[in-house]
Parts: C-alpha cells; structure tokens; sequence
C-alpha cells in the first residue's frame, strides 16, 4: 500500500480505511517526527513547517486533516489559494518530508489529478448497502480469527443503523460495531446470537426491531425487559413511547391490511399493489388544530415495498408475520395501541405510562384469550381512568 | 470564624495561596479561583486548588513573627481568592492590624481604629479538597533555589506553544551529580541553560534524573519561590499507580506545591538534544549582543500586525561575510530590512560560499537582544544553509558558589 519513494498521499473516506493507510506509511517512515495541521494554521505556516530542516535529521510526516487557510477574503478565495499552493509546492517536497492529506473531502478533479501523479490518491467507499454488509461482516470477522452464528450475524446486519434516508450502512459504524463485538466475546472463537443481542441492546433501533420480534414469538418478558430499557434511555418518556406506538400502529395496520387482504383470496401481486396505493398524507399545524392533506408535489406511499414483502414472506429464512397472528389478534392489538394513546397522552407519573405499556404488551404478545384481554384491558382503563383524571 | 492579622504579612504570606487559585488553573475546575480560610486556634491554614496545582499553607506567628495572629473564632470559609486579595490589598497601611470575620453571607474584612474600614466579599458554598499527597515516590531529588529558579527563567520563554506537540509544552530539569540541566523547545527551537557544580543531591543510587514541569503552573512557581529564602528546592515525583493519581511535589521552606494534572506519559526520550548539541560547527563567530540591537529592531519593524495577520513565514537569510568580518541579515517579505552586524572573530573551516550562510525564522534572530543581557558575548555556530544554528554564551564561572554556567540556544534553518 506505501512507497519508499512516495512522498505525497491522499486519502478520503471511511476513517478505519483512512487509519490503515496512515499506519502503513507511519510504519513505512521508520523513526519519524509527526506534526498535524488543519484548518486552524494558514497554509503559509504549514509550508514554513515543511521547509524547515530537521534538527536530528529524522524523517518527518506532516498530517493535514483540514485545508489550511489561504490568501483571500472569502473562505472559497481562500480555499482556492491552498489548493494554488499546494499543487506548487507538493511535487518539490524536500527528501525527509512526507506528507498525507487526511480527509479533506476535496471534489476538484485536477488537485486530485495532480496528487495521482505526484503521489498516491485513496478515496475509500463510506457505506455499502445493507444487502452487501454479510460479506463485509465475516470478512472482518475472519481477519480476526472469528466466526458467527448464522442467526446472530443476521440479526447483527438486520440491526445496523441505517444513513438517513437510504438502507445504507456507514463502514466505520460497522466497524466499530464489531470491534464492540469482539471486546464482548473475549476469546470466544464463536459469536452467538446472545452475543450478538448483548450488544445490539444498547441500539434504539435494535429496541423496537428486537420488540417486533418477541411480540411476534408471543415473548411478554422479553418485551418487558425492552420496556424497561426504554425507560433508561428516554429523557422524554412519553414522547418516546407514544413514538414506538405510532410505529406499532403502522406495522400492525399493515399486517391487518395483508392479513385480510389475502385471506380474501387476492394474490400476493395484487395485494402489495393495493397496499402501496395507501398514500402517505401531509400533516399541518399540530394539537387539536391538527390537518392532513395529499401531498401535492408526488406520490409517497405509507408502506414501502420492502416492508410489506417482508411481511409477507419473512425475512432471513424467518416466517412472515402474518404467520404469527390471527385477524382478531390484530384487531384487537391495533384498538390496543389506540387506546394507549389516548391514555398515555393523560398519564402523569412514569409508573403509570410504564403501566399501560405492560397491558398494551400483555396484548401484543398474546398473553391470554382475546376475551380475557378485552376485560382486563376495559378494567384497567377504567382504573387508570379513575386515578387520573382528564387535565383538558 | 474571627481572627485578626497583620496585612502586609498576612498578605505576603497568604501569597502562593492566592496565585495557586487565580494562575494557570484549570478554567472549569470547580475550586479553581476559590480560596478556603481555616482559622483554629494557634495558626490560619489557606487552601487552594485550581486543578493543576493545589497548596495548604499554615500561617502562624511561628511562621512569621510580625503576623500577630490571633483567633477569636475558629472557623472554615471559602471565599473568591481574587476578591479576597483585593480586598485586603486595599488597606494601605501594611502595618495596621484587620479583623476577618465571617458575618452571614460575607467575610468582612475591617479596620478598626482612626481610618476605620470594611471590605466584605461573598462567601462561597463549595468546599476545597485538595489532592491526597502520595507518600510514594518514584524519584525524589533537591536542587538550591536559586539555581531552580534561575535555571527555569533563562529558558521559560522557549517553550513550545503547539498543542498538537504536546511534550513541548513541558520544560526539563536533567539533574547529575555535578551537572544540571534545564531545556525547553518547540520542535524547532530549544534553550539549554547548563550548570555544572553540585547543586543538586539526587538520592544516593542515582546518578541521573529528570522532572518535567508544566509551562502554564511556571509563572507560579518562580513567583513564589524567588521570593522564598530556604535554600533548597525539594521535588519528588509519584510513579504510576491506580490509588494515588501522578502528581509531583515541590517542597521550598512551608511552601509545598502538589502538581496534578500533567500527563505522565509524556514523552521526552524521542528529544535527542545531546546529539544535536555534539555537531560540529564549520564556522563560528565572536560577536556581542549589544552589536545587534540596532538590527533586531530592523528586523521586528518588518514582522507588522498585518504580516502577522496573514501568517506569512517571516524568514530571515544570514550570508557572513569573512573579508568585511560582518554578518549580513536580509528579511525581503513586503517589508524589507537589510543590516550588517559586526563581528570580532571568525573561524571558518573553508571559503564555500554555500556554507557561510543560512535562513531561518527571523524570530530567532530577534531573540539574541530579547532574551540575553546586553553586552554579553556570544558564539554564534554554524554549518550551512541545513544544520542548526547554535547561539552559545561563554561559560561564566561562579566562584563562590564553585559553579560553571552555560547557556546555548539551537535553532533549524529553512530551506530557500
């Protein structure tokens, strides 16, 4: 990856690639003294620091992590100079001098073009789509000497945090993941999947996905034990759980949707189409002064493609949900969250918006009969009611 | 509480306590700028602790007679050290006696007498605690004061100002048995000022040790101990261990500071001054500090606010000229300044052009008037435009105290 020879360098991208390549020419120098610069030193000072010998003939590796400020009023004036300096001065380096351009996430193409002949240009990918992470999971895990359960390593990808807006993954957030991973199993050679939720528990994302999962498996404990950790982490806890209900709200309306849909007799085709078809509305103002409208710019479906295939037909060699409940559990869940809402909204102490969580999940994860939960669930309500009375 | 003192010894001796508080603190430290007055029955103790370093002082009148101290009440406050030192610097008459009394909310400091008076500052509810003292020591030495405090103020203004480079923003003390040694640097810069004569007792299976002491708790240490008269500095220093953080201890008289907060692993070994300092030099001049006065002021008439605002490298090319015996110092940035420096004696190991001359940051340059005394002689040596420049004082010898100093400052030149 170094070069005796090469005295220039350029990396950009994924910061564990960036550090590879750092360490390989630190490796490469030998004895060496390091000296960083940024935005935060003129590209005047930098040169200065270039040009000056070395007072005990070590070689010396000069890091810019940051463009260092140029001539100029404006900061693109003054960007436009370092670059101008830069190009002039890089290819006549003295001989004990390295230098590494850290990071500078620069998008001219002749710089570049000009590092490339004076030097080494590498630009490393930031994220890969989530469907491409397996390889790059095992394939980091096999450089360390490890392996994965198959049930683990699919809930490990299934629960990254995905880059906002895409299902793309950030390299460096991977990796520092497993890194995490590999400091939780010690010596193990082998990463369970208890391992795997170990550490995936401390993701909020993890929380709510972990939580589809047990209510699915009828899993009431693990669903408490998640309660308790949202509880933890949330500063805000009713905002944070009447979040979590609104994205309940969604899944099971679409699983009620589905679930209907092809007990009817419509092909799954069909099925996804129609549900696609249900629009996303815009919603303004807020409170009771609350409106919702078409969107008027495109069409935005309130599911996406993705999720309802995977309701359909699972996911990872897992059965689809629709697998797990029956019409009127989903009913009977849906009314449940509506009615959570309505009464968490109320609740005043912590205890009791806990409280209601716990019966809402005595539902979801099927607890008792239908019957059962529809008359412990009416005489909880009225409790509730009874102890906290409407503030409006 | 309730005592009365004297103010001007009680402000001489409450002195390090105060500038503990108020000098190169620790800006969010929650006791930083605090001071805590504890008066018990025979002697007052201050406390401070600005998150690098920390003191307790006990004041007594067998500390120091003209105290007069005496307690009506004991007591414990904390009170805004800076408040508190204004407060009581502004009775004039150092000699009058002020009664310090808590009373509510405030400490009042009051005059009775003629020219009554009272001055009252807040009191603060926080309380101090200062760093456990190790008992543990991994080095412990003892070098005169006067050596201690000298050695640090010839080369203080060396030290580094980078934090990316953070060992240089710590000055060494090397100690032998008959040499002592105090070095600072940037990186590019470095001072040595070099005692030879005993003037330090290492313990007795060593034969060399090295303290580094922190640049922004330096302003503190000389302050108070070139007022001091013990003769000794004590410095002990706690090795790594998981009860007790790093600290280092200096001990002057009843002054005691316990320094926290430097980074033990900073790390000097890769400094090879010795190496540098065993280069042999082609040319080497006599010349005197006074024949450049006039020069550096050339020289700083071209390093403006407005060079300095656009960070410009301010260099300065130095050719000698061996048949006029005279350096020539050019500085040819927007401003520019030309200047011949007489010298009295040149030697040369050849006439290569090449070799007689150099650039440098023009600073350096500056600093043989700023930083010297005038009317000293110095060496200047060098060895072409790519070696260090050496600025050497000629060893002066100290006879009653059987010593011999140096002082030498090396600086890197800069390519074309």
């Amino acid at each position: 990856m170094t070069d005796k020879d090469t005295q220039v360098y350029l990396v950009e991208g994924s910061y564990i690639s960036c550090q590879r390549v750092l360490n390989n020419v630190r490796k490469s120098l030998g004895e060496y003294d390091e000296y960083f610069f940024d935005e935060s030193v003129s590209i005047e000072y930098v040169i200065s620091e270039i040009k000056r010998f070395s007072l005990e003939d070590r070689k010396r590796l000069f890091v810019i992590n940051g463009w260092p400020v140029g001539k100029g009023k404006k900061k693109a004036d003054q960007k436009q100079n370092t670059m101008k300096v830069m190009k002039s001065f890089l290819g006549d380096l003295p001989s004990d001098c390295t230098v590494v351009l850290y990071n500078l996430s620069t998008s001219s193409k002749t710089f570049l073009s000009l590092i490339g002949k004076i030097g080494k240009v590498y630009q490393f990918i930031e994220s890969i789509p989530r469907k491409k992470c397996t390889n790059y999971v095992t394939g980091y895990l096999d450089n360390n000497d490890r392996q994965i359960d198959p049930n683990g390593l699919e809930i490990l990808i299934n629960n990254f945090n995905s880059i906002s807006g895409t299902d793309d993954i950030n390299i460096d957030y991977m990796a520092m993941s497993l890194e995490k991973l590999l400091h939780i199993i010690g010596n193990k050679k082998t990463i369970s999947e208890q391992d795997v939720r170990q550490m995936m528990e401390e993701n909020c994302n993890f929380v709510v996905w972990s939580l589809f999962n047990f209510m699915d498996n009828r899993n009431y404990k693990g669903c408490l034990k998640l309660l308790r950790k949202i509880q933890i982490k949330e500063t805000d806890l009713t905002a944070g759980l009447i979040q979590i209900l609104h994205l309940f709200h969604w899944r099971y309306s679409m699983l009620f949707f589905l679930k209907e849909s092809l007990s009817t007799g419509v092909s799954e085709q069909e099925t996804i189409k129609s549900i696609l078809e249900i629009s996303k509305l815009k919603r303004s103002g807020s409170s009771f002064y609350c409106f919702y409208s078409e969107s008027s710019d495109k069409f935005v479906s309130k599911y996406n493609k993705e999720a309802v295939k995977i309701a359909i037909k699972g996911i990872y060699g897992n059965k689809s949900p629709l697998k797990y409940y029956s019409s009127i559990d989903l009913f009977a869940i849906i009314r449940k969250i509506v009615d959570t809402l309505y009464y968490l909204r109320y609740a005043k102490t912590d205890e009791i918006k806990m409280s209601l969580m716990e019966s809402f999940f005595s539902v979801a994860a099927r607890r008792f009969s239908y019957k059962i939960m529809k008359n412990l669930g009416r005489s909880f309500d009225k409790r509730v009611m009874q102890f906290e009375p409407s503030e409006s | 509480m309730n005592f009365t003192v004297t103010i001007g010894s009680f402000l001489k001796n409450s002195r390090p306590a105060i500038l503990v508080a108020t000098k190169g603190i620790e800006k969010d430290w929650t006791t930083a700028n605090l001071i805590e007055i504890n008066a018990e029955e025979s002697e007052v103790t201050l406390s401070a602790f600005g998150g690098k370093m920390a003191t307790q002082l006990s004041l007594s009148d067998l500390v120091d007679s003209n105290l007069s101290y005496k307690c009506e009440e004991i007591g414990k406050v904390v009170v805004n050290a800076e408040h508190f030192s204004k407060a009581i610097n502004s009775f004039n008459n150092f000699s009058d006696m002020v009664t310090i009394k808590s009373e509510g909310k405030n400490l009042a400091i009051s005059r009775d007498g003629k020219n009554k008076g009272v001055q009252k500052v807040p009191l603060q509810d926080v309380e101090i605690h200062l760093p456990v003292s190790s008992g543990q020591f991994c080095k412990k030495t003892k070098i005169q004061r006067d050596v201690f405090v000298e050695g640090i103020q010839k080369v203080e203004y060396a030290i580094g100002f980078e934090e990316r480079r953070p060992e240089y923003l710590y000055l060494k003390i090397e100690m032998q048995h008959d040499n002592t040694r105090f070095i600072a640097g940037t990186g590019g810069r470095f001072a040595i000022y070099t005692v030879e004569g005993k003037v330090a007792e290492l313990e007795k299976d060593e034969n060399k040790t090295f303290f580094l002491i922190m640049k922004d708790i330096i302003p503190v240490i000389t302050d108070v101990f070139s007022k001091l008269s013990c003769d000794y500095v004590e410095l002990k220093q706690t090795g790594v261990s998981e009860d007790v953080s790093d600290q280092i201890i200096l001990t002057c008289g009843d002054v005691e500071f316990i320094i926290v907060g430097f980074d033990p692993e900073i790390d000097w070994s890769k400094v090879k001054i010795d190496g540098v300092l065993k280069k042999k030099n082609s040319v080497s001049i006599l010349t005197n500090t006074s024949n450049w006065e006039e020069a550096v002021k050339g020289i700083n008439a071209t390093y403006t606010k407005d060079v300095q605002k656009e960070h410009e490298a301010h260099n300065a090319d130095v050719v000698l000229d061996t048949k006029e015996e005279k350096l020539i110092v050019r500085i040819d940035s927007s401003l520019v300044s030309i200047r011949e420096i007489q010298v009295d004696k040149i030697e040369t190991g050849g006439d290569d052009q090449d070799s007689l001359q150099f650039r440098c940051h023009a600073t350096y340059l500056s600093e043989i008037v700023s930083q010297n005394s005038k009317n000293v002689d110095i060496r200047i040596e060098f060895d072409g435009p790519k070696n260090p420049v050496f600025i050497k004082h000629l060893p002066s010898t100290n006879d009653a105290k059987g010593t011999k100093e140096h002082m030498v400052t090396f600086f890197a030149t800069t390519m074309k």
